[in-house]
């Protein structure tokens, strides 16, 4: 790999997150379209004066210079290229950008580079930071290409025994097979759970719509209930993990209905 | 490091446990201390110990203190219409030191980190709630750090506290003295540019 030559490089970063590092450092796990996932020591950052503190920011998208260092590769310069401000400073925008880096590194390995995922993720954080899409269906249609970019593409189309055309009905949806069954079947198999005709729809409109701005639906509150359950099951099944941020998506949409928890 | 050794491991594991040390440096730690003298040891224990068994936190503002309530939330000469919200004791110092404030503190302990699980049940929310219902607060100011987690942290308690009639305001920002215009990042320099004021 290039990276692994040359002493300085220059990549495209997004900031997925952020740990403290002894005085005034940072660790920051940056996701570039080259090189994939990394952890770069970013120091000073923690000083009011830092020159790179503001473009090393969560979500952001910057240019970076990083140096190969003994343990830890360093970034030595910073510049941003989309900050997604109206991401930052929105309860509900940023609470699902969280959702989005905690996918992004659960999912990828370090050093795997996967420029398609890389633009999955900066064209959903800037359709979060317009207002023309519901967030959570940014968020479905993140989830859904973002299996299919890992090789865990949900079968939704055919029955995943027999092959046949799926059709409304009584149809069967198994986490643990990763897609659909049709209703004789889904009988069969003991791994499925019966799906609403509506959410599979949603699934399969937002699986053959490739860009996340192609998105013209709105989801009845049901529907939108029912996909994200579907689709927290299937990525909590493929990662072995419970994802942690979509907790938060759920406090801050019951306090901004009004809710008290 | 082979069996033998099982202390300084257990020292090595303890020391990897604190914030901001790595593997390496808890390593570098353990062995100073298999090379000092006795005294120097006994000190360090010792001084954890009292400061556990000293310090406890203020059951008001959750800063930490030695006497609860702290000096601060008894203090007669405070305004207690208004509670500034920090996320760590730390920032309390800080504050003080600038001596322009006058009113209560409110210590969360941390920040929201979603991606963490650290969430609102983990940090000090639900009794900066139950301080609201004491009526006599005018203005709560929001002094979480400006950052992303910061902000998320702040975005979130306006939203909590909406319900309660408190005006609820978030510290200022803007460019730092001694900083530079030129590598200062676009959202610093449009907030700069927001909060600007005549001179
Ligand atoms: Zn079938
Ligand atoms: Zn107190």
């Amino acid at each position: 790999m290039l990276a692994q030559r040359t002493r300085v490089y220059a990549a495209e970063a997004i900031t997925l997150k952020r740990m403290d590092f002894g005085e005034v450092d940072r660790i920051i796990t940056v996701f570039t379209p080259e090189h994939g996932k990394m952890r770069l020591l970013a120091k000073g950052v923690r000083r009011s004066t830092s020159r790179m503190a503001g473009h090393l920011e969560l979500f952001a998208h910057s240019h970076v210079m990083i140096a190969r260092g003994r343990d830890l590769h360093l970034t030595t310069q910073a510049s941003t290229i989309e900050p997604f401000r109206e991401v930052r400073e929105d309860l509900q925008k940023s609470s699902y950008a969280y959702h989005l880096a905690e996918l992004v590194d659960a999912f990828l390995q370090d050093w795997d580079p996967h420029r398609g995922v890389f633009i999955l993720l900066r064209d959903a954080l800037a359709a979060l930071a317009e207002v023309v899409i519901a967030a959570d269906v940014i968020a479905r249609h993140f989830e859904l290409h973002l299996l299919d970019a890992v090789g865990f593409r949900p079968q939704l189309t055919s029955c995943l025994s027999c092959a046949t055309e799926i059709r409304p009905g009584d149809n069967g949806y198994s986490v643990a097979l990763g897609g659909i069954f049709c209703p004789q079947c889904a009988a069969q198999e003991p791994s499925t759970s019966p799906i609403a005709d509506d959410t599979l729809k949603v699934l399969r409109y937002l699986q053959r719509t490739q860009s996340v701005r192609g998105i013209t639906i709105r989801t009845p509150a049901a529907v939108s209930l029912d996909s994200e359950r579907w689709l927290r099951r299937h990525l909590e099944f493929v990662l072995e993990r419970r994802l942690r941020a979509v907790e938060f998506v759920r406090h801050v949409a019951e306090t901004l209905n009004g809710y008290r928890t | 490091m082979r069996g033998s050794i099982q202390p300084v491991v257990r020292l090595v594991e303890a020391f990897a446990r604190l914030p901001g040390i790595g593997p390496k440096t808890a390593q570098r730690l353990a062995f100073f201390l298999v090379r000092a003298p006795p005294e120097t040891a006994r000190e360090l224990a010792e001084a954890i110990v009292r400061m556990k068994e000293a310090v406890i936190f203020c059951s008001s503002c959750f800063n930490i203190t030695a006497i609860d309530p702290c000096a601060t939330c008894t203090d007669p000469h405070r305004d207690r219409s208004t509670i500034c919200v920090v996320e760590e004791p730390l920032d309390v110092l800080a504050l003080e030191r600038t001596r322009g404030y006058r009113g209560l503190y409110h210590v969360l302990h941390g920040a929201l980190s979603p991606m963490e699980g650290i969430g609102p049940d983990d940090l000090k929310i639900a009794s900066l709630l139950e301080r609201m219902k004491r009526g006599d607060v005018h203005e709560v100011i929001l002094a979480t750090n400006p950052n992303v987690e910061g902000d998320t942290t702040a975005g979130y308690l306006a939203q909590l506290l909406r319900p309660h009639s408190v005006q609820v305001t978030r510290i200022g920002r803007g460019l730092p003295v001694g900083g530079d215009l030129e590598y200062a990042d676009e959202v610093t320099l449009a907030q700069a540019m927001e909060n600007r004021r005549a001179v």
